[in-house]
């Protein structure tokens, strides 16, 4: 590693092989009104205007002395990851044979690309997935079946082995690939990173009833976890940091809901484990941890309806509608969601 | 240049249909073994390159790795391969050879190293059909030393050895298979990868991957060249560098029942024939004259010695070693070869 460093820095970008394909350390962008006049009155008088290097942007209502912080598109906060299950000594089994790409291609879902001489010279001819929008992986395992080193493991096999162990069950087997999430050390094994929703940008969490990540996440209900209140089917992906950096979660990081998600860009983003546990710790960049983000949400909404009301209606649904947009399609059922979209932007 | 048509010589240029059959002929004319060889490395080259055609159900992967009719073969997902060099490698990087493979690397090993000997270069390897294309097909007895045919000395010998010695060293150093990932051999079986993200746009880098590999199999394919045209070495890559072919050399040419034989030793005029149109300059004449098979660890098994020679004393075949001393027959002229300075 010591002497591939330098040659691989000549290389261009990408040593780090999560890096996020973002420009910066700013993962989050600003509601900026400078340009748009109506909007900068309007805000103006309702008192949430504040100075953001020179520029005006709106205010967060839940920390009134902070720029309210949209996580940027997905194309502007992607990671690379490995396919599932990759093993801990990754590239030293890789040999680079290209077996895993061919195999997710024939299964017709293309998540996996090989990588190019511009992800750096470790990663070169590795499996990446870095597509979740518009090649989420599947989790169909195929890649793990063919991998001739082991360099992605065979979960799924192993999950079938126990599960049969268990339930003594004979003959043909009705296992899906769900039967992971029986296992935590595999589920740790086959995680690529974990799912963090926004809930500024969630549609759900601004009054409306989505749950389109939920629908398309394998695990369901197992992973996610619904709170149904007047202000919206609050959604959030079950993951607990602990105070060791470890994080507790079914979630594996597909990319299934990110590609699901009707936000233009996503509100759900699949990052890495240690970018999810910093996030995660200071949400934002408001010194507030993820959960005691969502805590302050919802306390406001139970005691405070002006605010409320303010960040989701005023604030959050006019970002979300007008400059972020929402795809109709990708909403399949809510007819409430729908008609509320009114004549507002659709991409 | 002058040309030879019906036993006259023209004294005239031949012209450029003449010169374009004059090359698909070959000089001596190529046969079945140069013909079938081509044959079937052009085959798996197209069937490595269009592989998404069929969904990989003929072959999938590359030469790194790769698995043959999926879901076709009684009793087996597939028949698995994989490429021995890469397991070293891949085992030398993890400190511990991968049992996962080892069924892959069977194939393989019994293939190559217990059957064929080093015929994975002559016959299957794209990169000696890449090679062929712009090297010369004959050379001269006086052509410079490490052109013309000849036995290999201690040091050339040693130096592919070497070579395959650091790239394991460099494969524990890096934490990752060292030539493996960067080798030309399968990248070049790779092209399906950018055909593929061309034709079904798949995320990203098509071109970055197509340059990528470009890049890998130009960078072989040059150094090749200015070998053979600046330096005076002929098929550098494939002597020296690549240790894909070379470990098959080293071990499996010794003792591999796949080799070219010395049949009738008493017919051999010494014309040298064979000598210059063999690919790797190989002095066959040498093993000729000591009456032994052609254990040579450059030999790539492709049969052009025994196709040109007008005698048909070498034959492209099957046998299995013979007992230490004895040998095919024949006499032994001490220092013929170096008639030819
Ligand atoms: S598990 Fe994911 S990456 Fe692997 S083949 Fe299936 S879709 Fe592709
Ligand atoms: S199949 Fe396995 S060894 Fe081959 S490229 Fe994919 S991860 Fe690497
Ligand atoms: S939450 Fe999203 S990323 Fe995680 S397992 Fe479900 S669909 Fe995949
Ligand atoms: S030595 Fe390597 S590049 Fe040359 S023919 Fe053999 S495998 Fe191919
Ligand atoms: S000795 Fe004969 S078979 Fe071997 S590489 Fe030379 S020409 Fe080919």
């Amino acid at each position: 590693m010591a002497l591939a460093a330098p040659v691989a820095h000549m290389l261009g970008e990408g040593q780090d092989e999560n890096a996020s394909w973002g420009r910066g350390e700013d993962y989050y962008e600003y509601f900026i009104v400078d340009n748009d006049k109506e909007k900068l009155e309007y805000y103006e008088a309702l008192g949430v205007i504040l100075e953001y290097n020179g520029r005006k942007c709106v205010a967060n209502p839940l920390v009134p002395d902070k720029c309210i912080a949209y996580t940027k598109r997905y194309e502007e906060d992607r990671f690379r990851f490995k396919p599932p299950a990759a093993s801990p000594d990754f590239y030293s089994r890789c040999i680079r044979c290209g077996l895993c790409y061919f195999q997710c291609h024939y299964m017709g879902y293309n998540a996996i690309r090989l990588a190019s001489l511009r992800d750096g010279l470790k990663a070169f001819g590795t499996p990446i997935i870095d597509d979740h929008i518009r090649h989420p992986c599947t989790l169909c395992m195929e890649c793990t079946r063919v991998c001739p080193t082991g360099a992605l493991e065979r979960v799924l096999e192993e999950a079938k082995e126990r599960a049969r162990k268990k339930e003594r069950k004979q003959g043909k087997e009705t296992f899906d690939r769900t039967i992971i999430a029986n296992y935590p050390d595999l589920v740790k094994k086959t995680r690529m990173g974990v799912a963090l929703i926004d809930p500024d940008l969630c549609w759900a969490w601004n009054s409306g009833d989505c749950k389109s990540c939920a629908k398309a996440c394998p695990f369901g209900a197992e992973v996610f976890d619904f709170l149904f209140t007047p202000w919206g089917v609050h959604t959030r992906v079950k993951a607990v940091v602990r105070d060791d950096g470890t994080i507790e979660t079914k979630c594996v990081g597909c990319g299934l809901c990110v590609a699901a998600c009707p936000v233009v860009g996503s509100a759900i983003h699949v990052l890495p484990e240690e970018e999810f546990v910093r996030r995660y710790r200071n949400f934002k960049n408001t010194g507030m941890s993820y959960e005691e983000y969502l805590k302050k949400i919802l306390d406001v909404e139970d005691h405070d309806p002006f605010k409320a009301v303010l960040r989701a209606m005023e604030i959050n649904n006019v970002f979300l509608l007008d400059i972020r947009g929402i795809k109709k399609e990708k909403i399949k059922t809510e007819l409430a969601a729908e008609r509320s979209l009114g004549e507002s932007k659709t991409t | 240049m002058s040309s030879t048509r019906g036993g006259r010589r023209t004294g005239r240029k031949p012209g450029i249909a003449r010169r374009i059959k004059l090359w698909v002929r070959g000089t001596p004319p190529r046969r079945k073994y140069t013909w079938a060889r081509r044959a079937l490395q052009l085959v798996l080259l197209l069937l490595f390159s269009f592989q998404f055609l069929v969904s990989g159900v003929i072959i999938k992967g590359s030469l790194a790795s790769s698995r043959l009719f999926e879901g076709h073969v009684p009793g087996l997902s597939a028949i698995e391969m994989m490429d021995f060099f890469a397991w070293l490698e891949q085992a030398a990087a993890t400190h511990s050879p991968s049992a996962v493979s080892i069924i892959a690397v069977a194939v393989v090993f019994i293939l190559y190293m217990l059957l064929l000997g080093r015929f994975f270069c002559g016959w299957v390897c794209p990169m000696d059909l890449l090679f062929s294309l712009f090297e010369r097909k004959f050379t001269r007895m006086n052509a410079p030393p490490l052109t013309r045919p000849h036995h290999y000395g201690r040091v050339e010998g040693i130096i592919p050895l070497l070579l395959m010695l650091v790239y394991l060293a460099l494969s524990v150093i890096l934490g990752q298979p060292f030539f493996t990932s960067i080798s030309p051999v399968a990248s070049t079986t790779k092209l399906a990868a950018i055909i593929q993200g061309i034709i079904y746009n798949i995320p990203g880098a098509a071109v970055g991957l197509a340059l990528s590999w470009a890049t890998l199999t130009g960078i072989a394919l040059f150094v090749n060249i200015i070998a053979e045209y600046v330096f005076g070495v002929k098929r550098l890559w494939c002597r020296f560098i690549c240790p894909i072919g070379n470990i098959y050399g080293f071990i499996a040419n010794r003792y591999s029942p796949l080799r070219v034989k010395v049949v009738h030793p008493e017919k051999c005029v010494k014309c040298n024939v064979c000598s210059m149109a063999c690919p790797m300059s190989i002095d066959l004449v040498y093993y000729i004259a000591n009456g032994r098979d052609i254990k040579d660890y450059r030999c790539l098994h492709c049969g052009r010695c025994a196709e040109v020679c007008p005698y048909g004393v070498l034959s492209l075949g099957f046998r299995l070693p013979k007992p230490a001393g004895q040998k095919t027959g024949g006499v032994r002229e001490e220092g013929y070869w170096l008639e030819h300075p």
